[in-house]
């Protein structure tokens, strides 16, 4: 504290002093005030009444009028929308198996669950609205009026915070190790230890990709991963490590799941493909890769026509590029927990009675069903301007090249890129005569990740080819195929247009011309002191 | 400071103090926007242009300001004596041709360029959807009496059902309209639920779970500029017709809007509208009448 009079004595006057004081004190009430209107509201009937017409504006659509979790949009989604009238959460702070707090749940309904289709309803409804349709929600479930489940008694306790450090997440590397959390999430976290897993509802459970922050259901910071280990995930294979992992080793195994979190979408939408003077490579392992720039381009479900499919599982591919004066690579990588390289067509589906695909049931979502895939997606024609063909397969006047990777095909050895055409996603893939198969490929999986490379000649003769032209954006598209998670045909995840530039240098002749203007300039200059010289004197 | 200093102090607070500073974030302010609003590099060179000859006008429009303006040039290229000052000098003359040849290189070299495009938010609609009514804001007064004999139906069947929750049966034509009118409302939000939510979002703002794909972002529906600004039957085209419907001044190539025509019913369309209007919190805008 700094003592009062040296405040005077710095020309503070007294009242100035005690006027500072009040309006601090004033401000702090007015504050105090404002956040107590935050404050939880009570399950009084108004406040039931309120949320009941919230829940019946907002949430029935998928949790249903019953709050059982059946409402129009549940069928299709994965992972199905909570049942309200089990009383069991997945998203605590409270031991295994007890019911979450107050604060959990406004939490949820707040932030949403990412990767899910549960939004963040703190965009659109104020924080008394959002405790009204809790109060309402919990209403559904009878465990949460009766004492002897009263979460507050249940709250894990989580020791002082260990901050990240290299050393932090080395130590948390190891307990993941011993802990065997591996065994479920893989060796590099990309959920690819087990499948076939059920959840207490018997759906089925697709283990977390740790190394996709954005989602990580529960928030991606080590302050909310701590808990997920520490409290388990109710009704799902995750349990409670709270007796096998103690004190600070929670801190350092959630600091080390932080730090692998990492995966994110680039800014920018071009891909800068590298010119290189030796041959292109053809497998993953070349040096180079390493060295160039990548693009990590977003994907979403094809949600564009009949089947649609809003349960993809392959929402992210990085790819890298580089040429020579003959020809052009691609690296495409990502993840993918199991490799499927079977295909069995017969089970292929291609009557649906809905407009989307529903998550269960309808397509098999297992293993050695369906193959992992992965397409390329240029137009046919450069066009001028901004115009291409539509994102999705191109349309009718304006037709793409798709280089279709398909697992199958490499596990049997034979060439595994497809050079395909499509004019419209109502028709099926073109494949071209044996004479136009150009593209060749070679993709590997390791440890939860499909690394595929394709390459091919930077012009073609074939007039339903991509030309690549340096120094031109070259629009470029994903559709890709996760064998196991039932996906085939339109059934699929597909990104919208980035682009790729083929690097020119720095045209000689340039050096030239800047040069000779730099000298037009300069003589120019001279001529001109010359005049005013001769004029002041 | 002389005259030559006040027309440099000109130019450089206009071109750089209000085109690159006040006017980005007056306009960002304007709009109520997250980023910065720069103002088009088209028309700044064509400012600065602009500027610079009105500059030279002003001054070559007084023998009195030409003589102004050049004095202080002229002194400073007469020959100097003093180190300090001839140094200034040659630094200063080296600049002016290092700069031109710099510019030249670097308007000239190849560069890799965002490709953007201008592109048109609401082209005009097809003259077949003009003039088009929801069918499902005013019901006949037959569908009316009939939903109003189905709720007492169902209000018989709740009375002796405890699971059941209980009916309102309408007591009047106007009413029973109303009531109506929010029963298809209702099962509109549920088909938006199905269909659009994925990527329009349950808020009905634009951020669904498919949004973060696309490239060209889903309206936001609670955005004053998007439903709320478009008569009924401009929202019933684009949900009809989806992105492919588009006129290439509205680059259908980047949209991922489908051709709902396809696959959904011309009352479940209408249906939709209804219930998207609600979720969003807006009306449809209303058609100007000719007196």
């Amino acid at each position: 504290m700094i003592p009062l009079h040296s405040l005077e004595k710095n020309g503070l006057q007294k009242y100035q002093l005690w006027l500072s004081l009040f309006l601090l004190l004033l401000f702090t009430c007015v504050g105090l005030l404002n956040a107590q209107t935050a404050e939880k509201l009570p399950a009084t009937a108004e406040n039931l009444v309120a949320g009941k017409q919230i829940y019946r504006n907002s949430c029935w659509y998928c949790h249903g009028k019953i709050g059982d979790g059946n409402g129009p949009a549940a069928d299709f989604l994965d992972p199905r929308p909570r049942d309200f009238t089990a009383g069991m959460y997945k998203i605590r702070t409270t031991k295994t198996g007890e019911l979450p707090t107050d604060e959990d749940l406004f939490r949820i309904i707040s932030k949403g669950i990412p990767g899910t289709a549960m939004p963040r309803w703190e965009l659109t409804l104020d924080d008394n609205e959002r405790w009204q349709v809790l109060q309402y929600i919990k209403a559904f479930a009878y465990e949460f009026s009766d004492p002897e489940y009263d979460p507050y008694k249940a709250v894990v306790e989580i020791p002082p915070k260990v901050e990240s450090s290299p050393e932090s997440i080395a130590q948390g590397r190891k307990i993941f190790e011993k802990n065997k959390c591996f065994e479920c999430h893989g060796l590099e976290g990309k959920g690819d230890g087990r499948d076939g897993l059920e959840d207490g509802w018997g759906f089925p459970v697709r283990v977390r990709n740790l190394t996709r922050g954005t989602n990580i259901k529960g928030g991606k910071n080590p302050e909310d991963i701590v808990y997920r280990f520490t409290t388990g995930i109710n009704g799902t294979p995750m349990p409670s490590f709270a007796k096998n992992i103690g004190g600070e080793d929670r801190w350092h195994l959630a600091n080390y799941i932080a730090s692998i979190a990492s995966t994110e979408y680039s800014e920018g939408v071009i891909l800068k493909a590298v010119k290189i003077e030796q041959t292109a490579p053809s497998t993953i392992d070349a040096e180079i890769w390493e060295t160039l720039p990548a693009l990590r381009i977003p994907l979403a479900g094809q949600v564009i026509a009949k089947p649609r499919w809003q349960n993809h599982a392959i929402d992210l591919v990085q790819v890298r590029a580089v040429f020579n004066d003959e020809e052009i690579s691609f690296l495409v990588e990502w993840d993918d927990p199991f490799q499927d390289t079977k295909h069995d067509a017969e089970q292929e589906i291609h009557e649906y009675e809905n407009t989307y695909v529903m998550a269960v049931d309808e397509v098999p979502r297992e293993r050695n069903v369906f193959r992992d895939s992965i397409a390329m997606q240029f137009p046919v024609k450069l066009k001028s301007g901004a115009k291409k063909p539509h994102f999705f397969r191109g349309d009718t006047s304006n037709p793409v090249n798709l280089w279709v990777w398909k697992s199958d095909l490499e596990a049997s050895g034979n060439n595994p890129v497809e050079d395909t055409n499509a004019n419209g996603f109502n028709k099926p893939l073109k494949s071209q005569p044996e004479t136009g198969q150009q593209v060749t490929g070679k993709g590997v999986w390791k440890n939860g990740r499909w690394r595929v490379v394709m390459k091919r000649t930077l012009t073609t003769e074939d007039r339903n080819d991509i030309q690549f032209e340096k120094g031109k954006m070259i629009p470029m598209a994903f559709n890709a195929w996760d064998g196991s998670n039932g996906e085939h045909g339109l059934i699929m995840s597909l990104s919208a247009w980035s682009f790729v530039y083929l690097d020119v240098p720095i045209p000689t002749n340039l050096y030239g011309y800047a040069f000779l203007i730099m000298l037009i300039i300069a003589g120019l200059l001279l001529l001109f002191i010359r005049y005013s010289r001769s004029k002041s004197s | 400071m002389n005259f030559f200093w006040k027309i440099v102090l000109f130019f450089v607070a206009i071109r750089y103090g209000f085109f690159e500073v006040v006017f980005p974030r007056v306009s960002q302010w304007a709009v109520n926007s997250p980023d910065l609003l720069p103002a088009p590099a088209a028309a700044m060179s064509m400012y600065t242009w602009l500027m610079m000859v009105a500059i030279a006008i002003y001054i070559l429009s007084s023998e009195e300001r030409i003589a102004d303006f050049m004095t202080p040039i002229h002194q400073f290229l007469k020959p100097q004596t003093a180190a300090a000052k001839k140094g200034m000098q040659i630094v200063v003359l080296a600049a002016i041709p290092l700069f031109g040849g710099w510019s030249y290189f670097d308007v000239n070299s190849p560069k890799m360029v965002s490709p953007t495009a201008v592109r048109i938010q609401h082209p005009t609609m097809p003259g077949s959807f003009e003039g088009m009514k929801n069918p499902l804001r005013d019901p006949t007064e037959e569908q009316v009496e009939e939903f109003i004999a189905e709720q007492k139906e169902l209000a018989e069947e709740a009375a002796e059902d405890e699971e059941m929750e209980p009916v309102t049966v309408p007591n009047n034509i106007e009413d029973g309209r109303i009531a109506l009118v929010s029963k298809w409302t209702e099962e509109g939000a549920a088909l938006y639920a199905v269909n659009c939510r994925p990527c329009h979002g349950m808020q009905a703002d634009g951020v669904g779970p498919m949004a973060v794909g696309w490239r060209l972002q889903p309206a936001n529906f609670r955005d004053p500029g998007t439903i709320a600004t478009i008569v009924e039957e401009y929202a019933f085209w684009r949900v009809s017709k989806g992105g492919p419907g588009l006129p290439s001044a509205s680059t259908p190539w980047d949209s991922a809007m489908p051709i709902w025509d396809l696959d959904l019913s011309e009352n479940e369309r209408w249906k939709i509208l209804l219930g998207e209007y609600f979720l969003a919190g807006v009306g449809p805008r209303q058609t100007e009448k000719l007196e």
